[in-house]
């Protein structure tokens, strides 16, 4: 039951070969461990270009989601795709330098338009 | 006779009461043991307890820094009195409201300490007035479109690092900034309190996903930078403004063309 709603939470969507995770709700700790293997099997079958994560519903980060979002940067990168945090709130970026969070090499972007055209300019540098 | 003087004493008593009563300004007198031993009505407002409750309890619970409060109480009667005491007030709901105290000790028949009187003024108009100011000095101008420009003058501190943070943060997201530049060249001094604020500004703002530039970094600061062991991490930095707004510019693909 619990499972049915979770994974209603987060629903993912895949538009122009990236995969778009919009967080709607304040993420529980099960929910971002079932995120991040969900975000992982995505990858490897679908031909992905990148991740991106939207944080715009967020209102806190604490060190766990900090963290996880760090290891979803590094997993993913070991798997070939970037992974792109978005939208985050100006209180949110706030505290999370305040904390000195690091979120190791994820990469930050204004808006989700501004998250496909890093993932544009990065895969035209690979070809 | 008796009757008489134990009416006048009435009189003068109740006087004294009704003018303690009167008083807009929270009153409170506080036993050596940090306890509440007597309060006005302006006391009940400002903290929601009813009188009988705020009698007999501790003096610090009150406030949003209890520490700060016992401290304030010690001072008083180690030196007999303190002024201007910046504290702030919790209302039971949950409302705050910052006051100065002016406290002084007073002396019961054998001239004996008998406690504190302490006096509270709202100070939440000055608070704001204070705010305003530091607002002020502290503005965010959009230069060119997506290019934030954001020039600190005097000193800075952890409060004015704060406000630095939030006007920066906020106009990076309603303007739709893309790259920020933080000049420095009027901040005196950068002692590794300073640059630690500044990068955490600058962090802050990459979350954002907003490109910054930290401008303005003279020679004194950059040797004294460099001799205090200050790592200012990947932050791209540069001396004059002109600079930065060229790194802005050409991060944003833009040229400026002689006509």
């Amino acid at each position: 039951m619990m499972e049915d709603l979770d994974v209603q939470l987060v629903s993912t969507t895949i538009v122009n070969k990236c995969l778009v995770v919009p967080i709607q709700v304040e993420l529980f700790d099960d929910t971002i461990i079932q995120l991040q293997s969900e975000i992982l099997d995505k990858i490897q079958k679908e031909d992905l270009r990148g991740v991106i994560i939207d944080l715009s519903a967020i209102n806190v980060v604490d060190s766990f989601l900090a963290g996880k979002l760090r290891e979803i940067g590094y997993q993913t990168v070991l798997m070939g795709v970037d992974t792109i945090l978005t939208s985050l709130k100006p209180e949110v970026a706030a505290s999370i330098a305040d904390m000195e969070y690091d979120l190791g090499n994820v990469i930050m972007a204004r808006d989700q338009d501004h998250a496909f055209q890093i993932i544009d300019s990065n895969s035209k540098k690979i070809i | 006779m008796d009757t008489k003087k134990q009416k006048d004493f009435q009189k003068s008593s109740n006087y004294a009461r009704s003018l303690i009563e009167a008083s807009l300004d929270p009153l409170v007198t506080i036993s050596a043991d940090g306890k509440i031993m007597d309060v006005n009505e302006a006391t009940v407002r400002v903290t929601g307890v009813p009188r009988e409750k705020l009698i007999g309890t501790d003096f610090s619970n009150y406030f949003t820094d209890p520490e700060k409060a016992k401290d304030g109480y010690r001072q008083v009667f180690k030196d007999g009195k303190v002024q201007d005491y910046e504290l702030e007030i919790q209302n039971v709901n949950g409302d705050l409201t910052p006051v100065s105290y002016n406290a002084s000790v007073y002396y019961d028949e054998n001239g004996e300490v008998a406690g504190i009187f302490a006096a509270a003024r709202d100070i939440s108009d000055l608070k704001q007035v204070e705010r305003a100011l530091s607002e002020a000095i502290t503005p965010a101008m959009k230069v060119w479109d997506g290019i934030l420009m954001l020039p600190l003058v005097g000193n800075v501190d952890s409060k004015r690092a704060q406000i630095v943070m939030e006007t920066m943060l906020t106009s990076v997201k309603e303007n739709q900034i893309k790259v920020a530049i933080l000049d420095v060249m009027g901040v005196p001094i950068i002692d590794s309190a300073v640059a630690g604020y500044l990068v955490k500004v600058i962090k802050a703002t990459k979350l954002m996903g907003c490109e910054s530039i930290i401008s303005g970094i003279s020679p004194a600061v950059a040797q004294t930078m460099v001799n205090l062991g200050l790592d200012i991490g990947d932050v791209t930095s540069t001396s004059s403004m002109e600079n930065a707004l060229q790194m802005a510019f050409s991060f944003l693909e833009l040229e400026v063309i002689h006509k």
